[in-house]
């Protein structure tokens, strides 16, 4: 037998069906595509959302929301524990439109005390942060992301001008940490900070804050911290013995368990993707290899004519299927590099090159062509010459 | 070369009564002969043509090619002794589709064992040997029915086989193609091929240097004519 040609003549008869060489390979290009994208983008998504939510939590914190939560009670709660080292409110104002010079937006407002840079993570790059002074007068000034500067002012120079939150004029006074897009998927570049006082009187009309998050002196007892904080809540609130919490505490052990599971979960779902796509691919293959090898029942009967054994003609019908499987599987990787480094630009997430996800993903895909060749490749192998050649 | 002793050949469909194709039939064809075995329809010609070619087997009695007994050899075995002492041409040609001439003659090698070197080089050669040095790159969709067939008749040669099985091979062909198609095998057969013919047809048989009738699962010699 003379496998080098008998292989050669296979990967041309691929090329002289280029049609059906395509529908066989666009399943196995989208199953490894999927794994490249997960194993380049999977470590930084995962490290991303983890950033994320260190940056809402951070070690040693207490997250609360409560459509009841005002500033008295935070202000109790710090009085009452001495372990409580700081706390920030967090009042949400919902997309408002933000206009200056003719242009306008749509953006979150939120607004934020004075230590807010420290409690919730996030500075300014340019121009100052909020002081006491402007909580205290409810002053009209406002910290903006860095992206809505860019649509609202030419060449960046926001710091200083007067921009317009729903028909209320607020100065510009500092620009705001970039950090990205969030886990749930919100634009935090587009952000607009605001005092909270004067959200509340200028903007809301409501002394309602909503959220607030609290640091604690030592992270390893915020669980108890919580427990704590809620009997002063639920005391203050008249809550009866029995009756649920109108509020909710969200400790940063509860976050590090929720950001491994999401981390988990990502990794999961990637692989499960990228396993479902392979399996559809392996029928569509292996379907399509059952009608090529009825096609081509007067060829295997003319190949065993002229001394093809019956395991010639299955390695032929298998290397076939899987020299498909295979080509597909490195422009699946191609597809998954170009994909990947899009994502990442898009999202600025970091890309990681990890030899051990490009060996699953050609392993896959050869595992894919064996598959779905042994069929075939046995119905062809079988096949009576006689009855072939008729 | 060939040589056949009490060959027993019967099919049985479900519900009919058991079919003696060929029985007791004795048959031998000396090297370099070309030999037509005519018979009707239904005669047991192809049969006798598939146990000769080593595609099917007979259910009792002695095959022997080139003094070698065929008839206990594997499937792997009878593939080997198909790929390198019998070439075949069929009624309907069975070349490969979008396969151009040259790489259909190629193929018999891409199975042979010999190992040879430069198959495209002896399949261009074979191709010119059946006059179709012009058409080496052409498809079979490109050819003539008459083309079609040197092709095929090409690929047979092309390893060298110590005999050509021929079933109808001029079946599908208009008469003049037919005819040509005719001398060749004369002409091969002059060149030293031994060429085993099937044919229903008096007149393609005549071309032979000896004919046989096959009847009733038996032949019978009907004309010998000393070769020119």
């Amino acid at each position: 037998m003379n496998w080098k040609l008998l292989l050669n003549s296979s990967l041309r008869n691929l090329g002289r069906f280029k049609l059906r060489s395509f529908f066989m390979s666009i399943g196995v290009i989208l199953g490894v595509a999927t794994l490249i994208i997960g194993s380049t983008l999977g470590g930084g998504a995962a490290q991303k959302i983890g950033d994320q939510i260190d940056r809402m939590f951070g070690p040693g914190t207490i997250f609360i929301a409560s459509y009841e939560l005002k500033e008295p009670d935070l202000q109790a709660v710090a009085d009452e524990l001495d372990q409580i080292v700081a706390y920030a409110p967090r009042m949400m104002m919902g997309e408002l439109e933000i206009s200056s010079a003719g242009r306008s937006s749509q953006a979150g407002v939120a607004g934020y005390s004075a230590n807010a840079d420290y409690v919730w993570n996030r500075s300014v790059t340019d121009g100052r942060f909020f002081d006491d002074r402007d909580i205290d007068r409810a002053a009209r000034v406002a910290l903006i992301g860095d992206k809505l500067e860019d649509e609202l002012f030419d060449d960046g120079g926001a710091i200083g001008e007067e921009i317009m939150i729903g028909s209320v004029p607020f100065e510009v006074v500092g620009i705001l940490e970039p950090i990205g897009i969030d886990p749930h998927g919100e634009d935090r570049d587009m952000e607009v900070y605001v005092p909270f006082s004067t959200a509340q009187r200028r903007l809301a009309n409501t002394d309602i804050i909503g959220m607030a998050k609290f640091v604690v002196s030592n992270a390893d007892l915020v669980d108890e911290d919580a427990d704590q904080i809620a009997a002063i809540l639920r005391d203050r609130y008249q809550i009866a013995e029995g009756e649920k919490d109108s509020f909710q505490l969200y400790t940063s052990k509860f976050a590090d368990v929720a950001a491994d599971k999401a981390k988990r979960m990502l990794n999961v779902y990637v692989l499960l993707a990228a396993v479902i796509v392979l399996l559809v691919a392996a029928v569509v293959i292996a379907s399509i290899m059952l009608v090529v090898v009825r096609e081509r029942i007067a060829e295997v009967g003319l190949r065993k004519a002229v001394g093809a054994t019956s395991g010639s003609i299955a390695a032929q019908f298998l290397w076939e299927a899987t020299t498909v499987s295979l080509v597909s599987g490195l422009l699946g990787v191609a597809v998954g590099f170009g994909a990947a480094a899009v994502f990442a630009n898009l999202y600025e997430i970091p890309m990681q090159l990890k030899p051990l996800g490009l060996l699953v993903a050609l392993g896959a895909s050869v595992l894919v062509g064996i598959v779905s060749g042994i069929i075939p490749a046995r119905r062809a192998a079988r096949l009576d010459p006689i009855e072939a050649l008729r | 070369m060939i040589k056949i002793q009490k060959l027993c050949k019967s099919f049985q469909r479900p519900g009919e009564d058991v079919l003696h194709v060929l029985r007791d039939l004795d048959f031998s064809v000396e090297a370099g002969e070309f030999v037509a075995i005519v018979g009707a329809s239904g005669s047991g010609k192809t049969t006798l043509m598939n146990i000769l070619g080593l595609l099917d087997r007979a259910d009792s009695g002695g095959y022997e090619l080139h003094d070698t007994p065929v008839e206990n050899l594997s499937s792997v075995e009878r593939a080997r002794v198909r790929n390198e002492a019998i070439g075949f041409v069929f009624q309907q040609f069975h070349l490969l589709p979008r396969t151009t001439a040259t790489e259909n003659v190629e193929l018999p090698m891409l199975y042979s064992t010999r190992g040879d070197t430069d198959i495209s080089k002896k399949a261009r050669e074979a191709l010119c040997r059946v006059g179709l040095e012009e058409r080496l790159t052409h498809y079979p969709s490109e050819l003539s029915g008459g083309q079609q067939q040197r092709v095929a008749i090409a690929r047979a040669l092309v390893n060298d086989p110590g005999i050509i099985l021929a079933d109808e091979p001029t079946g599908n062909l208009d008469q003049e193609s037919g005819r040509q198609i005719m001398n060749l095998f004369t002409e091969l057969n002059r060149n030293g091929s031994t060429i085993l013919l099937i044919t229903h047809d008096e007149a393609i048989a005549s071309a032979a240097s000896r004919v046989v009738r096959i009847a009733d699962g038996q032949l019978q010699e009907a004309i010998t004519r000393v070769a020119s």
